[in-house]
């Protein structure tokens, strides 16, 4: 069971997808919806997440907060 | 104010009066003629407690003014014909933020290179100059040490006044004479007073100074009205200038700086014969003393602008301050310090109809 | 529940850059390594015009740009001021390396402790794309090298630490963006350039490698494979210099 999750702001998205790329277990899945700026946004698969903060890491636009479970 | 005398350079006069003023950041590059003043920061500027920094390049010196004038601390730079002109880029930059800060133009004769010799054809790159875009920074020119002294002095209270660059346009001549001069009091700056500048410490988030190319807490209509209106009041409230036996003058000299002085000579040796010269003596060049020429007595009949430089650059200015409404006259000696026969003579020959009137172009 | 990493809360605002700029992720970096310092409230940053000046937005803190270049110069100047400041430069490596390196050099030789972060992204970002004399590798096309740079004329990048690590200084490091393993390594090295700057050890310059999705004209995932495979072969990722340890 792990510890923390990741929850995304996707209005902050600019579609980069550094993220998708940079989860460990491929949690995070590229969409073709769009945000208010135009952007293809992801989702999160709340499954999957390990909650690692990788994501947090490679975002350059702050989508991402990790929040504990405990 | 102690009525002790000192005999000072007019460069060393600057620095000390700079000092006194509450200059706590100097930064410079060495250049003849002015380098007395990088030369007298580095031995004092320490135990008055403040910076100086020799940098690596006029450029850099400037920079660094940038940031300390950021920092709200009383700063000065000094330089003298090319390396002058790479002060143009930083003087750009502190009239973007109205920043203020005091430098020292110590003029020299010639475009490029040059000489090292004393000149006055900078004033163009002073008066005009300052980088691109619309600024105008306040010029002063001293004419002896004692006003070295005094104007220096001054400067910094005008720089933060109108938060803007005051430049202090002295010549080979005027940095290199030796007088005696009355030093001012020294004085305190209390660097955290303005609410504009960058400090480092807690404060609330609304208080965060951002400075930037533009003043961005305003749009760009507002800042350029608050520009133009820095600009006027500066223009209607600046403006300085001695007359000196102008009252009943035939023929009156326009002048500043180390050709003023001898100017004055030549006033009062003209005037062994009867022949009525005048001056005005300019002591800021911007704002221009268009105020002396309002009313002018009837007695005139030309104004004779005395400059060293090649072309005659103040003299366009005299053109201005009167709309052209006289003839206006330049007598130029570009590198060569005026001689006082030399401008009677000159001045004779103008009433005689034998010179050219100022083609201005 | 409890928050464990979001943004920090120097960051005001979202910043302009665009999308998979590395930019971001370094002003992030940034704003941790302050707020866990305790040092948001002393913070005075120096942003270079070219696309670093975005952050002067969007930090909560005293900030500064330009002259394009100049930098370390003006870094220089309010250190001097305010020596209490945590003062930090954001620039490029047209700033820093290029237009500027007069100025880096002798914020070196001066050893003014400052934090100098110099953000290698190989290119003219904010002017649409130029070849950087200092860091376009032999062959990468830009707007002013079409057809990839030809060191024959333009000569080769050069790793400019390689001669800063010789001045008489504190810190010189090289990170990289390109995943979440170096990410966190290059804020750990911000972070001993910001504790050198507090224990008054000299000048730190911290050089991170970051894509430029927009001017390289890729993906933001090709840019950060670009980075890994081919740009962090010619600029290592490795401390150059740490004269922090033992008596200086």
């Amino acid at each position: 069971m792990a510890k923390a999750k990741a929850v995304a702001d996707t209005s902050l998205c600019k579609g980069c997808r550094l993220c998708v790329g940079a989860c460990p277990v491929k949690a995070i899945e590229p969409l073709t919806e769009i945000n208010k700026k135009g952007y293809e946004i992801i989702r999160i698969n709340e499954e999957k997440c390990i909650g690692c903060g990788c994501c947090y890491r490679i975002c350059p636009d702050y989508v991402f907060t990790i929040n504990t479970l405990e | 104010m102690s009525e002790k005398f000192e005999l000072m350079k007019g460069n060393e006069a600057i620095a000390e009066a700079a000092l006194r003023a509450g200059c706590r950041f100097y930064a410079g590059y060495p250049i003849t003629p002015q380098s007395e003043i990088l030369e007298y920061m580095s031995a004092n500027m320490a135990n008055r407690g403040g910076v100086f920094v020799q940098g690596e390049s006029e450029i850099a010196s400037m920079s660094m003014l940038w940031g300390a004038a950021a920092c709200g601390e009383r700063c000065m730079t000094s330089s003298s014909g090319p390396g002058y002109d790479l002060k143009q880029e930083g003087i750009s930059y502190l009239a973007s933020y109205n920043l203020p800060a005091v430098l020292v133009d110590v003029m020299r004769y010639g475009v490029g290179d040059g000489e090292i010799t004393e000149g006055q054809d900078s004033y163009w790159e002073a008066v005009r100059g300052g980088g691109h875009g619309d600024s105008r920074q306040i010029v002063l020119t001293p004419a002896s040490v004692q006003e070295c002294a005094d104007l220096t002095y001054e400067a910094f209270d005008l720089a933060e006044k109108y938060r803007t660059v005051v430049i202090i346009l002295s010549d080979g001549g005027i940095s290199q004479m030796i007088e005696k001069v009355v030093l001012p009091e020294a004085k305190e700056h209390d660097k955290d007073k303005f609410d504009w500048a960058i400090k480092s410490y807690k404060r609330s988030d609304e208080t965060k100074v951002k400075v930037t190319n533009l003043d961005r807490s305003m749009d760009y209509d507002e800042y350029d009205q608050m520009i133009r209106d820095k600009f006027k009041e500066m223009h209607d409230n600046e403006q300085r200038w001695e007359e000196f036996m102008v009252d009943d003058a035939e023929i009156v000299l326009v002048a500043y700086g180390i050709s003023s002085r001898i100017c004055k000579s030549a006033v009062r040796r003209a005037r062994e014969s009867g022949f009525k010269l005048g001056l005005i003596r300019l002591i800021s060049a911007w704002p221009y003393p268009e105020k002396a020429f309002r009313n002018l007595p009837d007695s005139v009949k030309a104004l004779v602008s005395v400059e060293m430089s090649l072309s005659a650059q103040m003299a366009q200015d005299i053109c201005l301050a009167t709309k052209f409404s006289l003839p206006v006259y330049a007598y130029l000696t570009s590198k060569y310090v005026p001689k006082t026969q030399g401008i009677v003579e000159y001045c004779k020959r103008v009433l005689e109809g034998k010179e050219k009137e100022l083609e201005v172009y | 529940m409890a928050v464990k990493l979001t943004k920090p809360k120097m960051i005001n605002q979202q910043v302009g850059w665009c999308g998979g700029c590395g930019h971001g992720i370094i002003q992030r970096l940034v704003a941790e390594c302050c707020e866990e310092l305790g040092l948001a409230e002393r913070t005075v940053q120096v942003v270079d015009i070219a696309c670093a000046y975005w952050s002067i937005d969007t930090l909560n803190c005293d900030g500064i740009a330009g002259p394009h270049g100049r930098c370390a110069a003006v870094a220089t100047g309010i250190k001097k001021v305010r020596p209490e400041a945590n003062v930090y430069v954001h620039a490029g490596d047209g700033c820093s390396y290029v237009i500027g390196l007069s100025e880096t050099c002798y914020a070196a030789q001066r050893n003014v402790p400052i934090t100098m972060i110099v953000v290698n992204n190989g290119i003219f970002g904010m002017t649409g794309g130029q070849m950087c004399l200092a860091t376009t590798l032999v062959g990468d096309k830009t707007v002013s090298s079409k057809k990839g740079r030809d060191d024959r004329v333009a000569g080769e990048p050069f790793d400019m630490l390689n001669i800063i690590q010789n001045y008489p200084i504190a810190y010189a490091a090289r990170g990289a963006l390109y995943d979440a393993k170096h990410i966190e390594e290059t804020k750990k090295m911000i972070m001993k350039g910001f504790k050198n700057q507090q224990e008054n050890k000299g000048f730190s310059i911290i050089e991170v490698l970051s894509p430029c999705p927009t001017n390289w004209k890729m993906s933001a995932v090709d840019a950060m494979e670009k980075l890994k495979e081919e740009n962090s072969k010619v600029f290592p990722v490795k401390v150059y210099v740490d004269n922090t340890k033992g008596g200086k």
